[in-house]
């Protein structure tokens, strides 16, 4: 290793890095400013990069809103229990195939593998769903992504490295598979299994396809699909009784509270992405 | 030689200790029966005149009718050359940005700002599309957006964007770079680190510079991750990108942004066409099968590397 004095070219890269840093979190930051600025202060500003005083007060309304708090409640619920569910069939899935010298392993692994690059598209699927009988029901925004065959593979990737010596040791003390993975290979894991509960909790909480699809209930649309109809259809969602200025800001603020919960979980995940945990997921 | 009761029996013997695992598998082989595999058979109804009361096996075959349509139906056709539009920029100025990115994260030296970095721009990742066009749209929009308020401050005239078809696809490239090159560049970073130090030392001792160490270990180190890479994405550019078009693009806009994708979705939801957006879809699929063999191929015969 060569340790060197920070050079020009270094205070050049990083100069360029700080510059490409700002300008990506510029769009958030001016989210944030608007939905923080007194209604005044917004209208005397026409660009919004500063608030001149800072206010709650669209939050309040924000929370107060009933409409936006079920949608929110609903996504909530959506997110926690699909995320349960896809990292409950994923590790089952993912340990299961990791096991080399597993009869009929190969075939198997090739079925999921095929089905990362062909699907039978939207229609068939859109089919598919209403013929269950799912619609109007969570399960619908749920058990059709439950599993995610990229982060079955990392999972199974990562269960192939696992230490069989553990695995072993465990068995001479009488413990089965199955209970092999809840106590042994499940708490060695921690930060695998977080990084992969984050990418589908972060899929659940994003979601707005499924609900457009399968959902006709106001009551059971999760935040992303009203998020939808308040700003890119513009269709006036629990917006009765605000005059056009603070519209804007209301807006703004329902943006951030259902942008914050994922970007607020994600920091603390992020440590374990450098693990090498994604490397493995190209080499099948 | 083997009788093939005693190899029926040796695979039952083969089994018997993975009797866990399979229960465990249980579940997953039925998810992926009924939910990926069960609209594979599904496309048959692309060659019906599919009606929901009769369902799959009552409906009457009409053989390759509506792909005959297809073939004259001018929106179809523009959505399609939108799509391969589109996919070129995704392919040609979308995907190198990541490497790059990680080329050069690489050599920021302080750990620290470094880590920064690489928070920030992972960060828009976490976003939905739905949240990213609604940001888009309220910087873009004319009279209360961001650029409106650079415009009025600088007395420019502001441009028309949102519903101008000459600048949807660019909104498009720029919008889909701010969200996904940065979380792009985690790939790379992660085959970076596990290159070898010993070979940075090597090529010090032999004169070469930071570029030329770039160059000479970092470039060929994440060469194969490159090359498969983009095979992948040449494999699904096409369906790529509904979540960001629906999102963004409006009727006036049509012209240059709709794609296949969102023309399907129309074709179901609004029209209710089920058999007709089927045979779309799977005529995009044979398309995108071509490219990924196609691609993967090429890459074979250039450079020996390959996905399969």
């Amino acid at each position: 290793m060569t340790i060197r004095k920070r050079s020009a070219t270094d205070i050049v890269v990083m100069g360029a890095f700080l510059l490409l840093t700002l300008l990506i979190l510029l769009p958030l930051w001016y989210v944030l400013v608007i939905s923080l600025s007194t209604a005044k202060s917004y209208a005397m500003d026409s660009i919004h990069l500063w608030p001149r005083t800072i206010s709650l007060a669209q939050y309040k309304l924000v929370f107060g809103n009933a409409e936006v708090m079920r949608s929110f409640g609903v996504s909530v619920i959506v997110t926690l229990a699909g995320t349960a569910f896809s990292m409950l069939m994923s590790i089952m899935g993912g340990y299961s195939l990791s096991k080399k010298g597993m009869p009929g392993r190969r075939f198997l692994l090739t079925m999921v593998i095929i089905t990362m690059f062909f699907s039978g598209g939207l229609v068939p699927y859109y089919l598919l769903v209403r013929n269950l009988g799912l619609n109007n029901t969570f399960l619908a925004l749920i058990l059709p992504m439950a599993i995610n065959s990229f982060n079955l593979i990392i999972l199974k990737n990562h269960f192939v490295s696992f230490p069989l010596s553990l695995e072993e040791s465990a068995k001479l003390d009488g413990y089965n598979d199955v209970q092999i993975l809840v106590r042994i290979v499940v708490p060695l894991s921690i930060p695998v299994i977080a990084t992969i509960a984050l990418f589908y909790a972060v899929g659940y909480w994003n979601d707005y396809f499924q609900a457009t699809l399968f959902i006709s209930s106001n009551k059971m649309y999760p935040m992303q699909v009203v998020l939808r109809q308040m700003i890119i259809q513009q269709t006036v969602v629990g917006l009765r009784g605000m005059n056009g200025q603070t519209i804007e800001q209301f807006k703004m603020a329902c943006v951030v509270v259902g942008m914050l919960p994922m970007l607020a979980v994600y920091p603390f995940i992020q440590r374990f992405f450098s693990k090498g945990i994604m490397i493995g997921a190209i080499k099948e | 030689m083997q009788n093939p009761r005693i190899r029926t029996a040796s695979l039952w013997a083969r089994m018997g200790p993975y009797r866990y695992f399979y229960l465990m598998l249980i579940p997953v082989v039925i998810w992926y029966i009924i939910f990926c595999y069960g609209p594979m058979y599904g496309l048959v109804i692309a060659f019906q005149d599919y009606k929901i009361t009769r369902g799959v096996t009552g409906s009457t075959f009409v053989g390759l009718k509506h792909f005959a349509t297809l073939m004259n139906d001018r929106y179809f056709w523009m959505a399609f050359r939108n799509t391969l539009v589109i996919a070129i920029y995704r392919i040609c100025i979308v995907f190198p940005i990541p490497v790059l990115l990680a080329l050069f994260l690489n050599e920021i030296r302080a750990a620290r700002f470094k880590k920064m970095v690489q928070t920030a721009i992972y960060l828009p990742h976490f976003v939905s599309w739905v949240i990213a066009a609604s940001i888009v749209i309220a910087i873009l929009s004319p009279d209360t957006g961001l650029l409106d308020g650079i415009c009025k401050t600088f007395k420019w005239e502001m441009p028309i964007l949102l519903t101008n078809p000459k600048a949807f696809r660019s909104i498009l490239i720029v919008s889909d770079i701010w969200k996904e090159a940065g979380w792009n560049t985690i790939i790379y970073i992660a085959t970076i680190a596990s290159i070898e130090q010993s070979q940075y030392e090597a090529a010090f001792v032999d004169g070469a510079n930071r570029w030329g160490q770039m160059w000479h270990i970092t470039l060929p180190g994440i060469r194969s991750t490159v090359i498969v890479m983009l095979i992948l994405t040449i494999g699904q550019v096409m369906g790529t990108g509904f979540d960001q078009v629906y999102n963004l693009y409006n009727a006036r806009v049509y012209e240059t942004g709709d794609i296949i994708d969102t023309y399907i979705f129309r074709s179901v939801l609004a029209d209710n066409k089920l058999s007709y957006a089927a045979a779309a879809g799977l005529l995009k699929s044979v398309v995108s099968t071509f490219l990924l063999v196609l691609a993967n191929t090429a890459s074979s015969k250039l450079s020996k590397e390959g996905i399969f």
